[in-house]
Parts: structure tokens; C-alpha cells; sequence
């Protein structure tokens, strides 16, 4: 097939193979120049997406935190009788973890114990300004013991030890519905999303893709 | 045949240097083409972005040792200016809160600034653990250090004499330094101990800053791009802290 559209170039009369050479020339440098352009594009968007999980980073990180010294500070079973251990899930409740008004990107963070484990869910808003990929995300960190399996309230029960927390596990696809998306994908028109939870900073670096 | 062969070349070289031309001529000129508004805003709030972070920085570093902060880092009292497009940072005490004030140069001292810059000014209020406008009082009452940490009373004074005195954000970091070589000196390690809590302690306090853009004289606001058709507002795009300078204030 090679040899054959070879000797039809070949035969072709010059002034025509100079043409196609250098139509050819051009297309592979359009589709290089549509290549940068893209990325620039694509490299912008990101920039934005992390630069607005990274300014209330600290705030999560802080929830993380506090969630772990109320676990090892308080009695397990006041502890585990509790349904939200911090902040609330109702949007229109003034318990949230976070003061009103002062979160930019955030929408709601709060820890939850009523399904027996520790988990502490993220809320990103839902505002123009928000980048699109970003609003209406939701995290959701759930507490370990040092062999890799979730603190459970039954533990507690059995067990006259408390068991230590010892790290946060994410999960990106968690309690999602209809009106949540998945965290930490970069949407990306010409290709499949772009998962870049590696360049965000604790604690959503420890988010993988499922 | 030789004829033919030197037409050939002379081809190949017609399309070579046709494809230098194309591959070059384009380049240079995507290149030399004038930067869009939002990009000139990037630039410039790149280029002052390293002292302003590192003026944040230091915040947190001196709240905890000194009452009344009052930090200034300003091109008109500086020697040599050390901002590009930014006037002046300024960090001070009111009520137990945190405020920076951060002023863009005008256009009459600097001709090269955007129009979305110019003039403007944003306020960051400092921000506790849960978004809480930071308190120093509450600050005071949630750390109690160990007796083991207490500063003895003539080198607490010291450093306190030249922290107060110091007028600039350079002197004060210049004054910190030689108050921790004394210590050193010293060899009074408690001391250091005490400064080093100290300062982590207030850097687990001040979380991050809540920014209010304050409206120039005509009433525009930073970062906002006026068309004739519409304002794009593209503080969410620019990097920290900017990013947080969701609200607007009319007055000063």
C-alpha cells in the first residue's frame, strides 16, 4: 500500500508534489500550533481550579483536625451518640463549621457519625465565580486506624481500647446525587477529564481517583 | 540531468524556506501580539505576588509578639522601591483584629498599570480555625503555655522595646533577627523554645484572610474589567490572596 501511493507521488509532476509537500508542511503546523493553543488553555484552567481549593484548604484541614481531638478528647459514647459532630448538612442551618458568609468557595463542611464511622464531607458552592468543574463538588474524608480500615462505632462497643485515629481516607464518589459532581476533575473537551488531585494541598492530595 | 538536479534543489529549497517562513513568521507574531487585559492584571499581580506573601507571612510571624501590630511596607519609605505595581501593604491592630491594607500604585506614579489596577485597594481582615474574623483576645485565652516557656522578664522587655520601636516591615524583621541572636548569645534556649511555640501557635490561628474591595474614586472596583456591554469580574481567576475578594465595600 506504502509502495504503491509512493510510486503514485512519484510519478506525479513536480509543481503538484511541491504543493502537496508543502500543504502537508502547513497542516502538521496548524495542528501543532491548535496542540499549544490547548494547552494554554487547558494549563489556565487548572491554574484557576487549584488556586480556589488551595485558599480554604487550611479551613478543612483545621475541621480534620478538630474532628480528631473531640474523637480522642471525648467519652465514646456521648461521642458516637451524636448524628453530626460538627457543622450541619442543611444548607439553611446556621450550625455550619463554617462562620456565614466568610467561605468563598465553600459551601458546607461538617462531620458526620451517624453511619457509624467518622466522615467528614466537603461541600464546594455554587456561584458564576466558582470555576465550573469545582462547583457543586463534594469530598468525603473518612477516618482510619492504623491498619488501613475505617474507625467504626461497633469497634468502639467491643472493645475497651479506643482505636487511634491514625490518617484520612478520601473518597471522591461518596454520597454523591443528581445535583453533586465528582472532585478534582478537570473537564477536558477534546479528551477525557484530568484528574489533578496531585497538584492540590492537603488534605485533597490524598484524594485518588476511584 | 545536472539542470535538473540544480531545479530540484532549487525546489526543495523554495520549500524549505517556505516552511521556515510559515513556521516562523506566525510564531514571532503570536508572540509579539498585545497581551489581553485579563493577562496584563496576571503579570502584574505576579510580579509583587513573593513580598506580598512574604509580608503574610510575617504577619503571622510578629501577631503573637507584639500588641498593636502596625507593619508597613511602603515605596515611598523605602530607598529603592521594592514593589512593581503594588503602593503599599499595610498591616495593623483594630479591636483585637487583623487588617492589611493593600494599595495599587495610580497611574500618574506608574504609567504601565492596567486600568483594572489603578488606584484600587482591597482589605484582608485575617480569619481564625472556622472563617471567624481572627480575635486576639480569643487567641490569648485558647493557648496557655507551660511554665517552662516564660520569657525572662529583661529579654521579653528587649525585644519588646525594639519590636515597638522598629517603622518598617525591613526593620522589624532586622530588629526580630538581632533579638534572637541576643538570645542565642545567651544561650538561653527556653527562650527560643517560647518564640518558636509562639509562632506556631499563631501560624495554626490565622487560617487565611477574608479581602473586601474598597471602591476608588470613581467607584470602580479592583479587578473588574469594564466593556461597554458588561463588567467581568475576574477576581476568582487571580492567585492568593486575591481570590478571596469577593465583597465590596463603597467607602474606605
Amino acid at each position: 500500500m506504502i509502495n504503491k501511493l509512493w510510486y503514485l507521488l512519484k510519478k506525479l509532476p513536480h509543481n503538484v508534489k511541491a504543493r502537496l509537500i508543502t500543504f502537508s508542511w502547513i497542516l502538521l503546523y496548524l495542528s501543532t500550533l491548535a496542540l499549544q493553543a490547548r494547552s494554554l488553555v487547558f494549563s489556565e484552567k487548572w491554574t484557576s481550579y487549584i488556586q480556589q481549593v488551595s485558599l480554604e484548604a487550611p479551613l478543612i484541614q483545621g475541621l480534620l483536625e478538630e474532628t480528631e481531638r473531640q474523637y480522642q478528647k471525648q467519652d465514646p459514647k456521648i461521642f458516637w451518640s451524636q448524628s453530626y459532630l460538627l457543622g450541619h448538612p442543611n444548607h439553611l442551618s446556621n450550625h455550619k463549621w463554617f462562620s456565614q458568609g466568610q467561605t468563598i468557595y465553600l459551601e458546607n463542611a461538617y462531620t458526620q457519625l451517624k453511619n457509624g464511622s467518622i466522615e467528614v464531607i466537603v461541600d464546594f458552592g455554587y456561584a458564576s465565580y466558582i470555576h465550573p468543574d469545582l462547583s457543586r463538588s463534594r469530598v468525603v474524608f473518612r477516618a482510619m486506624d492504623a491498619d488501613g480500615n475505617p474507625i467504626r462505632k461497633d469497634y468502639i462497643d467491643n472493645s475497651s481500647n479506643k482505636t487511634q485515629l491514625n490518617h484520612w481516607h478520601c473518597y471522591i464518589n461518596k454520597y454523591q446525587n443528581p445535583q453533586t459532581r465528582s472532585f478534582g476533575h478537570i473537564s477536558n473537551m477534546y479528551d477525557s477529564p484530568i484528574f489533578i488531585t496531585s497538584l492540590l494541598p492537603y488534605p485533597y492530595v490524598l484524594c485518588k481517583n476511584p | 540531468m545536472c539542470i535538473l538536479k540544480q531545479a530540484h534543489r532549487k525546489k526543495i529549497g523554495h520549500i524549505l524556506s517556505n516552511f521556515f517562513i510559515l513556521l516562523i513568521l506566525p510564531w514571532k507574531i503570536s508572540h509579539a501580539q498585545m497581551p489581553s487585559p485579563i493577562e496584563v492584571i496576571h503579570n502584574q499581580i505576579q510580579a509583587d505576588l513573593l513580598p506580598l506573601q512574604f509580608f503574610l507571612q510575617n504577619i503571622s510571624q510578629q501577631v503573637p509578639l507584639s500588641h498593636g501590630l502596625d507593619l508597613w511596607l511602603d515605596n515611598n519609605k523605602t530607598e529603592k522601591p521594592v514593589l512593581n505595581y503594588l503602593q503599599s501593604l499595610h498591616a495593623y491592630e483594630s479591636h483585637g483584629h487583623i487588617h492589611v491594607d493593600i494599595q495599587f500604585q495610580s497611574n500618574q506614579e506608574n504609567p504601565f498599570i492596567s486600568p483594572v489596577l489603578d488606584n484600587k485597594k482591597v482589605r484582608l481582615t485575617a480569619l481564625g480555625l472556622r472563617a471567624n474574623i481572627w480575635k486576639r483576645s480569643s487567641y490569648a485565652s485558647a493557648i496557655s503555655l507551660p511554665h517552662q516557656y516564660k520569657l525572662p522578664t529583661h529579654t521579653k522587655k528587649q525585644i519588646e522595646k525594639n519590636l515597638t520601636t522598629a517603622s518598617t516591615n525591613q526593620d522589624l524583621l532586622e530588629k526580630l533577627n538581632q533579638a534572637k541572636v541576643q538570645i542565642s548569645q545567651d544561650q538561653n534556649t527556653e527562650t527560643i523554645d517560647y518564640i518558636q511555640k509562639q509562632n506556631q501557635a499563631q501560624e495554626q490561628g490565622i487560617f487565611g484572610y477574608h479581602c473586601t474591595r474598597i471602591a476608588d474614586k470613581r467607584g470602580f472596583f479592583f479587578a473588574e474589567i469594564h466593556y461597554p456591554s458588561e463588567v467581568i469580574d475576574i477576581f476568582s481567576e487571580l492567585p492568593y490572596p486575591f481570590n478571596a475578594c469577593l465583597d465590596k465595600e463603597d467607602h474606605d
